[in-house]
């Protein structure tokens, strides 16, 4: 299959459902705003020393579960 | 959990590597017992809308579930709270309410379970269903959850308007699964127009209306980002594991589709 193929209808859905990662990357990115503020809250310590390292933190913790 | 000795993200581990130096081991591995610990801690997701909207069908979809979250029996006067084990780690705990709007005697039962129940859930996911024009049950329902018994918890709350595939003019497209371009439009147009009415019901400012189809798995990772950023400070224990929409595509097209999408 390819896209000459396709009619105008389906050529309108795929531009919508190639807007599917930014959604996904949006569901990650709100997941990983949660997890700053519970460390803000909950280890005020910590996040004091990895405030700036919180990306790597988050990624680490997302694919060590 | 935490088992994996070479986590996959070349490009943040220089980054991480320097930060687990300035904890040191004694800091980094009570950092890593304080998040196993708080893991243990399931999350508590409330489900809420009349009976026949897709509460179960939304859980089971939005968390990738598998249908471990069953049907509740109609007309019963519990609440059916399930803590699930997920399957990447951690616990999710699901509060699938009873069905509002088959009876007057039974709904006041409901109300009850509605006032002990929803204070203490960490987000309240109200499900209507897209193709039945008449709101004033649900406006009726909201009413009461957001006056007397959410009260300050109302950020808590999030509004789902579920089985839109089921909209006029009825062209969901079953080849990619996906509405038309005709559909989506009057999709779009119920959204607003339910903003806007609940808005005026509720004597308050609705955001955002999150449409999408559980059955369908239409638009789950949208439902899903409003559901962790309503839980606040837990959201982030919520898996992100919707079920795949492109599984539910004619089968000649889904690997043309993942190219495409990349």
């Amino acid at each position: 299959m390819n896209m000459e193929e396709l009619n105008q209808d389906e050529l309108a859905i795929i531009g919508k459902l190639r807007t599917l990662p930014q959604a996904q990357q949006k569901a990650i990115s709100v997941s990983g705003e949660s997890f700053t503020e519970w460390l803000k809250t909950n280890v005020p310590l910590v996040w004091d020393k990895v405030s700036g390292y919180i990306d790597s933190l988050w990624q680490w913790f997302k694919s060590a579960l | 959990m935490f088992s994996k000795q070479n986590p996959s993200f070349p490009e943040h581990h220089k980054s991480f590597e320097k930060m687990r130096g300035l904890l040191g081991d004694t800091d980094f591995r009570k950092l890593r017992r304080l998040v196993e610990d708080e893991l243990k801690k399931p999350p508590r997701v409330a489900v809420i809308g009349k009976s026949g909207v897709g509460k179960s069908t939304t859980i089971n979809a939005l968390f990738g579930l598998d249908e471990k979250v069953s049907h509740t029996t109609h007309g019963t006067t519990e609440e059916k709270q399930q803590t699930i084990d997920l399957p990447e780690g951690g616990k999710l705990s699901v509060v699938d309410m009873p069905g509002l709007g088959e009876d007057i005697e039974l709904d006041r039962q409901y109300q009850e379970i509605y006032r002990r129940v929803l204070p203490e859930a960490d987000v309240v996911l109200y499900v209507i269903q897209a193709d039945l024009k008449a709101l004033s049950d649900d406006q009726e329902i909201l009413r009461e959850i957001v006056q007397n018994i959410m009260g300050h918890l109302k950020g808590r709350l999030v509004i789902g308007l579920n089985q839109v595939d089921r909209m006029s003019p009825g062209t969901w497209n079953t080849r990619f699964n996906y509405p038309s371009p005709e559909q989506e439009d009057n999709i779009h147009r119920r959204c607003h127009n339910i903003q806007d009415n609940l808005s005026d019901a509720l004597g308050i400012k609705v955001d955002q209306v999150e449409y999408y189809s559980a059955s369908k798995r239409y638009r789950l990772y949208e439902l899903l980002s409003a559901v962790i950023k309503s839980a606040g400070k837990v959201g982030w224990k919520l898996p992100i594991n919707p079920s795949d929409a492109i599984e539910l595509a004619d089968e000649e097209v889904r690997e043309f589709l993942r190219k495409e999408i990349v």
